[in-house]
């Protein structure tokens, strides 16, 4: 070994030691807010749109697809029921990251829609995809996991695992389902998991999106060469940081107001964390995601997207192809009936932690995420349906702005 | 993991330095998580077929996941030092660690798979012929990649001291 490369082995040492300081909270806090994969949590807006998008139009035209047979392998429900769904209900939204069901694909964006018992109001519940969780026992028919403790967003890949397709997102959303039943107590009357590409196409289909932009946003992602062609604005160095702006490309800048943003703009809108104005990181970008989900459902009632067969048609479409649902026994006419009388400004976001990291180290997965005792007080709040008096309790914990 | 001990065993035992493989290969401590998690899952399911020693197997999925990832992931997100933290990822060149944070930055650059090469001949201490099986290529190969990354290093190590011994 010559000289350099004996200097070069030290100096790999040396940097695989080189943590960030632990005790610096402001490094750590940083550091997870970088290691976001935006798509990840963005994919779970799409579930949610999805669902309210089709809850929007669904009492009108989707009633072909309640006569399809849903649900997982072994529990089919041929005969759709017309029975109304009463009550509260708790359905389970994950997004899927843009690998779906490959190798390393997974569904980490993981949320609760608990709707009240008179199904006035939603509250929309993130949990973190690193929760150190206890994922039970399964058996997807082409292999068996025998449980065990993991972060929550392994459950998705345990569930699918030697599957593909339809078959492997079923699985591995049941297993979510199952492993999020046995951390909350919560059991699910419907899930589902829909992926990035499904969210921009149901923008494209209502013909766009009126959003309102609370802080002005540099994207790092979309930009434009001195040629007009779309280009990117930042040095893109795999997954090391990039090394500073590309000469000649100017980054698309998402200024406050109000703003009509195609299905590709409003996604690179939510998905920006790094030049907010405000410099809140993943908290703005949670924020800005939670407010597109309300402005979507807002356009698809209204009477401007409800009335256009065309666009109508376009996104009926869309969220049949974009959108698994196990709507658990009943028909998804039933379902989007059953949250169609939502207004637009029900719908409330609330931070699992307050939106604080609740931090623990567990062998073997490293840093986990653990829920504190008001979290425990919210799930109990959701089984007992009490989720307002919550709420009311901890207005601090909500995320998406009443107004 | 009730049935497979050995496995949780060496999760627990081996989890720790793998992780500082991954590190190296992604040069970020959540993405370097994520890649070993991802590589874990892998092996979990692949246990009862592993023969030998684990670890070979695992660094291998490590060092081949982040391969075919970065070939994949090509947009997918990077992280980005904090606007208002001031200093943020990229080590100030005036620091005292410069050549250290020059080979940090290098390496960063290296194509996945030279990086790949360095990290398991020069911290993972394994031959030429050890380095080519784990990445599936012939040893004629590593020598190439080894040698052209080594060259790019040693060029701005030493362009680097020249600098600061003009500066001095």
């Amino acid at each position: 070994m010559t000289d350099f490369e004996e200097r070069f082995r030290h100096l790999l040492r040396d940097l695989s030691k080189d943590a960030p300081a632990s005790g610096d909270r402001a490094t750590l806090l940083h550091r997870k807010i970088t290691r976001r994969r935006r798509f990840r949590t963005v994919g779970l807006a799409g579930a949610l749109v999805l669902v309210l998008a089709g809850a929007g139009a669904g009492l009108v035209t989707l009633r072909p697809a309640a006569h399809r047979t849903l649900g997982t392998a072994g529990a089919v429900s041929a005969t759709p029921s017309h029975a109304a769904l009463t009550g509260p209900e708790n359905i389970l939204l994950a997004g899927e990251d843009p690998y779906g069901t490959s190798a390393d694909g997974g569904a980490d964006a993981i949320m609760i829609l608990h709707l009240s018992a008179d199904h006035r109001t939603g509250y929309l519940i993130s949990i973190p995809r690193d929760t150190g969780v206890r994922i039970p026992a399964y058996n997807n028919g082409a292999q068996s996991y025998p449980g065990g403790e993991a972060k929550l967003n392994m459950a998705y890949g345990y569930g699918a695992r030697g599957l593909t397709g339809t078959a492997a997102r079923r699985h591995g959303l049941d297993l979510l389902s199952k492993t999020v039943t046995a951390l909350s107590g919560i059991t699910f009357n419907a899930t589902a998991s829909a992926n990035l590409a499904g969210v921009e196409q149901v923008i494209d289909a209502i013909g766009g999106i009126n959003l309102y932009v609370d802080e002005k946003t540099i994207s790092t992602d979309l930009g434009y060469d001195r040629s007009g062609n779309e280009a990117v604005p930042f040095k893109r160095d795999g997954s090391s940081p990039p090394m500073g702006a590309v000469p000649g490309v100017t980054p698309v800048v998402y200024n406050v107001g109000n703003q009509h943003l195609t299905g590709a703009q409003a996604i690179d809108y939510i998905r920006q964390r790094d030049l907010l104005a405000n410099g809140d990181g993943d908290y703005g970008r949670q924020r800005h995601q939670n407010q597109l989900l309300v402005a979507v459902y807002r356009q698809v009632l209204s009477a401007g997207t409800l009335a256009d067969p065309h666009r109508l048609g376009d996104l009926l479409s869309t969220v049949d192809k974009a959108l698994i649902i196990d709507s658990g026994g009943a028909s998804l006419t039933d379902w989007f009936s059953s949250v169609r009388g939502l207004p637009g400004d029900g719908l409330i976001g609330i931070a699992m932690n307050g939106g604080q990291y609740v931090t623990a180290q567990q062998p073997g997965l490293g840093e986990v995420q653990t829920l504190n005792d008001t979290s425990r007080q919210l799930l109990d709040a959701v089984r007992a349906d009490t989720v307002s008096q919550f709420v009311a309790a901890h207005p601090d914990w909500m995320d998406t702005p009443t107004k | 993991m009730t049935d497979r001990p050995e496995y949780d065993r060496f999760v627990a035992e081996r989890s720790p330095r793998l992780l500082r493989v991954a590190y190296l290969m992604t040069r970020d401590w959540g993405a370097a998580e994520d890649l070993l998690q991802s590589a874990l899952i892998k092996v979990w399911f692949a246990w009862s077929r592993v023969r030998g020693d684990p670890e070979a197997y695992v660094r291998r999925i490590i060092v081949t996941t982040h391969i075919s990832f970065r070939r994949r992931r090509s947009s997918g997100e990077i992280p980005w030092p904090d606007p208002d933290s001031g200093r943020g990822y990229l080590p100030d060149p005036a620091a005292e660690h410069a050549e250290r944070d020059a080979v940090w930055q290098v390496l960063g650059r290296l194509p996945a798979r030279q990086r790949a090469i360095l990290v398991l001949r020069y911290f993972e201490d394994l031959t030429e012929a050890q380095t080519a099986e784990v990445l599936g290529i012939s040893v004629g190969t590593v020598k190439t990649h080894a040698s052209r990354a080594l060259a790019k290093l040693r060029d701005i190590t030493e362009l680097r001291a020249h600098a600061e011994e003009l500066t001095r």
